[in-house]
């Protein structure tokens, strides 16, 4: 039993990072419709991020967490800026191309400085585990746990009671009405791309706080992060958190009791199962699909 | 025998009814006008005889056959040809490959012929073509069969995808709006058009806005509002009707 | 006309290669393009005709790899029968795949081909005992016909090139049937291609189905040339080759990847220079070339040479009128 609760403890700790990481990808899949490869490296960058501020700054890793958050904000601001919204109306192979270009531009470049060698950030915590009944929980992760938790509910305030968030959800639900009545369509989704990568860095930070930060880490990433997007819907917050948690724990339990080296094998056949029987999601009404003819779910728009 | 008979086509999105019992024919060789104000449920009707629109209830019998709830493929392949509202062509082929890859059900050679080049493929090949510019000669536009398809002019468009429909050697046509956004030059030789498809024994249900168009060439004339039949018969029974009048009023008076 | 004297004229200069190129580094490369150009070709079926992307073609031809080298390996089967035997297990994984993906487009496409490429790429990985795990598969046997064994570079270039050949044609002759244009209909505007009786399922399928079974001979033809395959081959970048070739080169044209997969094959060699930065600029290459030359290099090419030809007629056609004939 124990057993039971322990790896579900991990798995909720390492599904929280994975929620934070296919929010931001969720709202740009939804908005914009594109299929960002290079997610996962801003996940890393995060990670890497916060290790050169902590150990070239100096700064401590509470003030690297903040600091952090901006700097992926910004990079994802001068992406979108630069390459991103150049594809939005490009056909899905040449976006492709393009985000795996710039993936490998920024896997290979980080590697230059970074070397080859995993490193885990260094945080202020004591060693010595928690205990939870019989469950151990290293007081990092539970503050891992404490800040996702707070940034997945601040990203969902902001979506639900801002004017930006008003904004965002009237331009997913139809671009062409929310231009109509006064929306920067552009200044939305350059704001929701830098956003996006703001959480997938601060994803990266965390986990490697407890995992570990290395520069090649982004494609294992990127397609957990697709699978949970494809889980929870397109566009689909909560669905993108939901599925983070549940991917985190299924991984978790089927480590533990099937076959560890299986483990990353768990977020593709939950994939294949959904796109095979739910294309829409698990979380979302068929309804509520809004299939734009690039990403177009099926052949016919309703059945 | 009718060659579509229509019977209580039902559509139910949710708890909105689009299409409501409708039951209707299609004769041999006649041009059926189907009108309504927008939104009646006139397109949503097409699609679920055309089979890219799931129907909640109802039959729709093709030569006496039941053909509802076969896939928009195998209906297409039966004989009957749709257009659509907004403009479908495919785009980045010329006039002509657009026509050829359309008369796809009527071909039977296979990739063993193209590999080898046999007599069968040489001739259907030859004849595809050959057939391909007569559609296109009937509808107007084969000296634009090099053209791009993206690069025609709007109304050239619109022939082209009646090209696309006949090309398929079909008995019936479902034509849904298409004279929208042409002149009225364009519009009188899409009617003369529409006659001459008729003329070459083929049934057409036709869904338009333009009233002296649709009340000009139709045969006979059906009308929806709210998804429900309002009225049937011919063009000057249902111009008439209180009904259908009521349904129009407000509406500008389409001419 | 002009595209036979293309044809004859490539086929002489491919043919008497090896007889100008005395490096067996440069021999070594060729060959690999020759793999290239296999691939490339299935996978052009479907994304430069169908229009759909995968990014899991390379499971094909590790499919076919493994599957040839276990064949002859360790049953003894001769080696053609058991590339042929690879390429039809592999096309049968493509059916089956193709059946269950048929309901979805676009990204969801994209992600469901890497879930199954990755899957197959842990299972091949932890099945150490059919598979060699991650040790891979040693000493698969050499290809050999009529009991002669290939063992030189220049042997295996020129199996290759016959096999290419067939591919193309095949290829070609699939592109200008019912078929290929049903494809292309697809590609414009699918609702449209229903409406004239053309089914995405059925004819997806076929294109997965062909690429697959190319793939699984290309596979074959790797796994006996180097005698030695790994789950190396099921790695994302492999795909990612094939599919920059495809697109790079000129998706949507059978000349198109064949350009791509030469080009591609001897660009690595170029950047050794450059060795540190080499993995950055590829990426800069990329994102510059998805940004400025969507269509590929194909295209730009023949619209050179078309103008050249136009100029060269206008020329000729001046010259006759201006002078005394």
């Amino acid at each position: 039993m124990t057993e039971f609760l322990q790896q579900i403890t991990n798995g909720v700790i390492v599904g929280a990072t994975y929620a934070l990481l296919t929010i931001g990808l969720t709202m740009i899949f939804g908005l914009m419709d594109i299929l960002n490869y290079a997610h996962g490296e801003l996940y890393m960058m995060g990670g890497v991020a916060a290790y050169f501020i902590m150990e070239l700054g100096g700064i401590s890793y509470f003030m690297s967490i903040p600091l952090t958050i901006l700097l992926c904000f910004f990079i994802g601001l001068v992406i979108e800026l630069v390459l991103a919204r150049n594809l939005y109306s490009a056909p899905l192979v040449t976006t492709a191309i393009a985000t795996v270009g710039l993936s490998i531009f920024l896997q290979n470049t980080i590697f230059l400085f970074w070397g080859n060698m995993p490193r885990t950030l260094r945080s202020p915590f004591p060693i010595k585990p928690l205990y939870v009944g019989n469950v151990t929980l290293p007081p990092v992760r539970l503050f891992v746990l404490i800040i996702a938790v707070a940034v997945i509910v601040a990203t969902q305030i902001v979506i639900k009671y801002t004017k930006i968030g008003r904004a965002m959800r009237a331009t997913f639900q139809d671009r062409e009405a929310a231009q109509l009545s006064g929306i920067n369509t552009k200044m939305i989704y350059a704001v929701t791309f830098a956003y996006g990568s703001a959480l997938a860095g601060l994803s990266g930070l965390l986990s490697g706080s407890f995992l570990t930060v290395s520069p090649f880490m982004g494609p294992a990433v990127t397609n957990k992060a697709w699978a949970i997007a494809i889980m929870g819907g397109k566009g689909n917050i909560l669905g993108a958190i939901f599925g983070g948690f549940i991917l985190g724990v299924v991984e978790n339990l089927g480590a533990g009791y099937i076959s560890s080296a299986y483990k990353d094998v768990f977020s593709f056949v939950i994939v294949v199962l959904v796109l095979v029987f739910k294309p829409e999601g698990l979380f979302t009404r068929k309804s509520q699909n809004i299939g734009s003819k690039r990403g177009k779910l099926t052949a016919k728009e309703t059945k | 025998m009718a060659i579509l008979e229509v019977r209580g086509l039902t559509k139910e999105f949710g708890g909105l009814t689009a299409v409501n019992n409708v039951s209707f024919d299609l004769h041999e060789n006649e041009i059926l006008g189907l009108i309504g104000p927008n939104g009646a449920g006139k397109t949503t009707t097409f699609n679920m005889i055309a089979g890219s629109l799931a129907a909640t209830r109802g039959s729709v019998k093709y030569n006496g056959v039941e053909i509802l709830g076969k896939k928009s493929t195998e209906i297409a392949n039966l004989g009957i040809a749709r257009t659509f509202q907004i403009t479908a062509i495919f785009h980045g082929l010329t006039v002509l490959q657009n026509v050829v890859v359309s008369t796809h059900r009527l071909q039977s050679a296979n990739i063993l012929d193209s590999l080898f080049y046999t007599k069968r493929y040489r001739e259907e090949e030859a004849a595809i073509r050959e057939k391909a510019m007569d559609v296109l000669e009937f509808v107007g536009i084969a000296h634009l069969a090099d053209v791009v398809a993206s690069n025609l002019p709007y109304g050239q468009q619109r022939l082209l995808e009646v090209a696309i429909a006949l090309a398929t050697e079909p008995q019936v046509v479902l034509f849904d709006e298409p004279a929208a956004g042409l002149n009225p030059e364009e519009t009188r030789m899409f009617d003369n058009l529409v006659c001459r498809i008729r003329d070459r024994d083929i049934s057409i249900l036709m869904i338009e806005h333009n009233m002296r168009l649709v009340m000009g060439i139709s045969d006979r004339i059906i009308c929806l509002n709210y998804g429900t039949l309002l009225a049937e018969g011919s063009p000057e029974e249902v111009s008439s009707n209180p009904l259908v009048i009521e349904a129009y009023l407000g509406k500008g008076g389409e001419e | 006309m002009d595209k036979k004297i293309t044809v004859t004229v490539a086929l002489v200069v491919a043919i008497v290669l090896p007889f100008l190129i005395r490096s067996e580094y440069y021999m070594h490369i060729l060959v690999l393009a020759l793999m290239y150009v296999m691939l490339t070709q299935g996978l052009n079926l479907l994304v430069g005709y169908v229009g759909q992307l995968s990014l899991g073609h390379h499971t094909f031809m590790a499919l076919g790899a493994y599957s040839s080298a276990l064949l002859s390996l360790k049953l003894g089967i001769p080696v053609i029968l058991s590339m042929l035997i690879g390429a039809l297990i592999a096309a049968f994984l493509g059916y089956l795949m193709s059946k269950l993906t048929f309901r979805v487009r676009g990204s969801y496409f994209v992600i469901l081909t890497t879930a199954f490429s990755e899957i197959a790429r842990l299972v091949i990985n932890n099945s150490t005992d059919i598979t060699g795990g991650p040790m891979g598969v040693r000493n698969i046997p050499s290809f050999s016909i009529f009991g002669y064994v290939l063992k030189s570079k220049t042997s295996y270039y020129y199996l290759g090139l016959v096999l290419s050949v067939i591919i193309i044609y095949v290829c070609d002759r699939i592109v200008d049937s019912k078929t290929g244009r049903a494809f292309a209909a697809l590609r414009e505007e699918e609702g449209l291609a229903n409406s004239v009786g053309i089914s995405y399922a059925r004819f997806a399928m076929v294109a997965v189905v062909v690429g697959a079974f190319f793939a699984g001979i290309a596979g074959g033809y790797y796994a006996h040339y180097t005698n030695f395959i790994s789950p190396d081959l099921l790695s994302f970048n492999n795909t990612l080759t094939i599919l920059l070739m495809v697109v790079i080169g000129g998706k949507g044209t059978i000349f198109g990847p064949i350009l791509g997969s030469v080009i591609f094959s001897f660009v690595p060699e170029l950047l050794r220079a450059v060795d540190n930065y080499r993995l950055p600029i590829y990426g800069i290459v990329l994102m510059v070339s998805a940004l400025f030359m969507p269509k590929g290099i194909a295209p730009i090419l023949s619209n050179l040479y078309n103008d050249a030809k136009k100029k060269y007629r206008k020329n000729k056609l001046n010259r006759s009128e201006g002078g005394i004939s």
